[in-house]
C-alpha cells in the first residue's frame, strides 16, 4: 500500500506532464495507462471462482506498458491476490487471464482475440480508435491531450463482468 | 420607585402582573430561540457533512482516474443547494483538483467571514481501501438562519404582545376582587370623613385580608358611633347643667342686687336716726360708749352694702366695647382722679410706656385697673416711706404686658395665694379698705381673656404682671 501511495504520487505528477505530452513522452503515457489498468481492478467485479490464487494480466504484443506495469505488479495485489503478467504473441497462445491488454503493436486480428476470450471472464483493454465499437470492453483514447477511456458496456457484460457506476460515469460509453 | 409608590394599587397590580408575564415569556422565547438556532446550526452542519460525504464518495473515482471534468461535474450538482457557496475537491497533496463557486457570491469569500456564525465550512477526507485520496471542502452560508431569526423575532414579538394583552386583561379582571373592594373601603372612609355619619358600614366582607380590614373598619365605626353617641349625650347633659347653673347664678346675682339695693335705704336711715339721736343728746351720759359702737357697726355695714352695690354695678358693665387707648393719657386721668390720695401720701409714680404705648381695651376697665393698682400701692405702703411705683409696658404676642411694681408691705404669698382674688378678702386689716380692688381687676382681666401674675415679698414690695388681651389692631 505504501508503494501504491508512491505510485499515485507519480501518477498525479504525470497528469501535469501528460498535458504537455509529446512523442518523447510515450513513457509517461504508458505509466498512466498502467496505473489506470491497475485501478480498473477496483471498479470491475470478476465472477471467477475463489480457487484462483493469482490475478493474471495478459499482454498481447510488445508494448511500452510492460515496464511500468511490472513495477506496479511487484507490490500491489488485487483482492489480496498476487498479480502475474503473462505475455502472448498470437491469439492462439492466449490462456486464461483476468485482464488482456491488446498492444497497438500486436498486429493480430481483433476478431481472433475476441473469439479466443469470449465468455471466459476476461476484461479486454485496447488502445486503438474504434476498437471499443468492435467489441473490446475498454479502449484508451486521448482527447484534448488527456487520457480517457471508452467503455463498451455490452462487451463488459457479455464477458460476465460487472463494471461499477463510478467507473462508467468517467468512461465514454460505447454501445 | 417614588413614582411607583404613588400609583394606585390597581395600577401597581397591573404593572406587576404584566411585567412578570413579559419577563417570563421573554426568557422562554429567548431560550427557545437560542435552542432552535443551535439545533438549526447542528442540523445544517450535519447536512453539509452528509453532502460532503456523498460528493466525496462520488469523487473518489474521478481522483483515481484523474478526471477533473467529471469531478467538476459532480461539484456542479451542488448548485441545487442554495446554501453552498463554494465547493472544492483537493487531491491527496492538498492541491486543487476541482472546484465550484456559486456565481451569486462573486468574489472569493474572506476566510474570516467564518467567524460571523453564518459561514459554515465542512471538509471530508476521502479514503479508498484505507488509502487517503483527497479532501472535499464545502463552504456554506446559512442564509436560512437570517430568515429563521427574523421569523423568530416576529413570533417572539407577537407572543410578547399576546402575553401582555392577556396579562392586562387577566389582571384587569382579577384585580376587581382586590382593588374594587379596597376602593369601596376607601370611598366609604372618604364619605364618613365628609359627612361624619358613623352609622355607615362597609358591606361585602370576606375571609381574606380585605375582608378582615373591612370587618375591623366596621368594628371601629361601631365603637366610634357608640362613643359619639355617649359624648353627645353627656354633652347635652353638661349643657343643660351649665344652663341651669347660669340661671341659678343670674338669680343669685339678682338676689344680691335686690338685697343690697334694698338694704341701702334702711341703713342710711338708721345712720341718720343715730346721728339725730346723738344731736338731740338723747343718749344717757355714761352709755355714750355703747352708742358709738352701734354707730360704728352701722357705718361698717353701710360700707359693705355700698361695696356690694359697686361690685354688682361693675359686673353689669363687663362686655364693654374695646377702643384704642393711649396708655399715658389714661394714667394721667386716673392720677387726677386720685390726686388727693397721691399728694397726701407723697407717692412717686414713674411710668415708662416706650415698650408699648397703645392698647385696644375698654377704657373704663383699663382706668379701673390703673386706679385699683395705684390705690392699692399707696394704701399698702411701708410705714414711714412714701410709696414708689414703677409702671412699664411691653408687647408680647397678642398681649399687652402691664407691669406695676411697688415697694410696699407686700403680701405673704404662702398664706394668701389662693385667696388673692376673692371678694372682700383683706390681707392688711389695719388699713382701711373694702376688699374688692383685686377682685375687680381679676374679673376684668379674666373676662377679656388675660392673665395676672403676682410676685410679692413681705416688706419688700409687690409686682403685678398683667397680661391684657390686646384686641385687634
Amino acid at each position: 500500500m505504501r508503494n501504491f501511495r508512491l505510485f499515485t504520487a507519480l501518477l498525479v505528477f504525470n497528469v501535469c506532464s501528460f498535458t504537455i505530452w509529446g512523442q518523447k513522452d510515450k513513457a509517461s503515457e504508458y505509466n498512466l495507462k498502467a496505473a489506470f489498468i491497475y485501478n480498473f481492478t477496483r471498479y470491475i467485479e470478476w465472477k471467477g471462482g475463489s480457487d484462483e490464487n493469482e490475478f493474471i494480466i495478459g499482454i498481447i504484443g510488445t508494448s511500452p506498458i510492460n515496464d511500468p506495469l511490472s513495477e506496479i505488479v511487484k507490490t500491489e495485489t488485487v483482492d489480496n491476490k498476487k498479480i502475474t503478467i503473462k505475455r502472448f504473441s498470437k491469439p492462439a497462445d492466449i490462456g486464461f487471464c483476468h485482464i488482456l491488454f491488446i498492444s497497438q503493436n500486436a498486429g493480430v486480428s481483433l476478431d481472433d482475440i475476441l473469439a479466443k476470450t469470449s465468455g471466459k471472464g476476461t476484461l479486454i483493454i485496447s488502445e486503438q480508435n474504434g476498437y471499443a465499437e468492435q467489441g473490446t470492453a475498454i479502449n484508451f483514447v486521448v482527447i484534448n491531450r488527456k487520457l480517457k477511456f471508452e467503455a463498451n458496456v455490452k462487451a463488459i457484460n457479455s464477458a460476465g463482468l460487472t463494471a461499477s457506476s463510478q467507473l462508467l460515469k468517467l468512461a465514454i460509453i460505447i454501445k | 420607585m417614588a413614582v411607583f409608590k404613588n400609583l394606585s394599587i390597581k395600577n401597581k397590580l397591573i404593572i406587576i402582573q404584566t411585567t412578570t408575564a413579559f419577563i417570563v415569556v421573554l426568557v422562554c422565547c429567548i431560550f427557545f430561540v437560542l435552542t432552535d438556532i443551535r439545533t438549526f446550526k447542528d442540523a445544517a452542519r450535519l447536512k453539509m457533512f452528509s453532502l460532503a460525504r456523498i460528493v466525496g464518495e462520488n469523487a473518489v473515482s474521478t481522483l483515481v482516474f484523474l478526471d477533473q471534468d467529471a469531478a467538476t461535474q459532480i461539484l456542479m450538482k451542488l448548485n441545487k443547494e442554495p446554501d453552498i457557496t463554494q465547493a472544492a475537491v483537493l487531491d491527496k497533496n492538498g492541491k486543487l483538483f476541482a472546484s465550484y463557486s456559486r456565481e451569486r457570491t462573486g468574489s472569493d469569500k474572506d476566510p474570516s467571514a467564518a467567524a460571523d456564525g453564518k459561514q459554515l465550512i465542512v471538509s471530508y477526507k476521502l479514503y479508498q481501501e484505507k488509502e487517503f485520496m483527497g479532501t472535499v471542502v464545502l463552504h456554506a452560508e446559512l442564509n436560512e438562519l437570517n430568515k429563521i431569526v427574523t421569523g423568530y423575532i416576529k413570533v417572539t414579538v407577537l407572543v410578547l404582545l399576546a402575553a401582555i394583552t392577556a396579562a392586562l386583561l387577566l389582571s384587569a379582571f382579577l384585580q376587581r376582587s382586590i382593588v374594587h373592594r379596597l376602593l369601596k373601603l376607601v370611598s366609604k372612609t372618604k364619605e364618613i370623613a365628609r359627612t361624619g355619619n358613623y352609622a355607615l358600614r362597609v358591606e361585602g366582607t370576606g375571609n381574606d385580608e380585605i375582608g378582615i380590614l373591612s370587618g375591623g373598619f366596621n368594628n371601629m365605626l361601631e365603637q366610634i358611633e357608640n362613643m359619639n353617641k355617649f359624648l353627645k349625650e353627656s354633652n347635652k347633659a353638661l349643657k343643660n347643667y351649665s344652663l341651669s347653673l347660669e340661671r341659678t347664678n343670674k338669680e343669685l346675682e339678682e338676689f344680691a342686687y335686690i338685697s343690697s339695693h334694698d338694704m341701702k335705704s334702711p341703713i342710711t336711715s338708721l345712720i341718720g336716726m343715730l346721728t339725730l339721736i346723738q344731736q338731740k343728746e338723747a343718749v344717757q351720759p355714761g352709755k355714750q360708749h355703747l352708742f358709738e359702737l352701734a354707730v360704728n357697726s352701722a357705718r361698717q355695714m353701710q360700707k359693705t352694702i355700698n361695696a356690694l352695690n359697686e361690685i354688682i354695678a361693675f359686673r353689669k358693665t363687663l362686655k364693654v366695647e374695646r377702643e384704642k387707648i393711649n396708655l399715658e393719657e389714661a394714667l394721667e386721668e386716673v392720677k387726677l382722679r386720685i390726686y388727693d390720695m397721691i399728694s397726701s401720701s407723697g407717692a412717686e409714680i414713674q411710668a415708662d410706656f416706650t415698650g408699648c404705648r397703645f392698647v385696644h381695651y375698654p377704657a373704663v376697665h383699663l382706668k379701673s385697673i390703673f386706679q385699683n393698682l395705684l390705690t392699692n400701692a399707696i394704701k399698702y405702703k411701708q410705714h414711714g416711706h412714701p410709696p414708689k411705683i414703677d409702671i412699664t409696658t411691653s408687647c408680647e404676642d397678642k398681649f399687652l404686658v402691664l407691669e406695676v411694681k411697688d415697694q410696699g408691705m407686700g403680701i405673704d404669698m404662702d398664706l394668701y395665694k389662693d385667696k388673692l382674688y376673692g371678694l372682700f378678702q383683706r390681707f392688711h386689716t389695719h388699713v382701711e379698705g373694702s376688699g374688692i380692688g383685686l377682685h375687680m381687676i381679676y374679673s376684668i382681666v379674666e373676662s377679656y381673656g388675660g392673665k395676672i401674675y403676682i410676685e410679692s415679698e413681705v416688706n419688700k414690695g409687690t409686682t403685678f404682671k398683667i397680661y391684657l388681651a390686646n384686641g385687634p389692631l
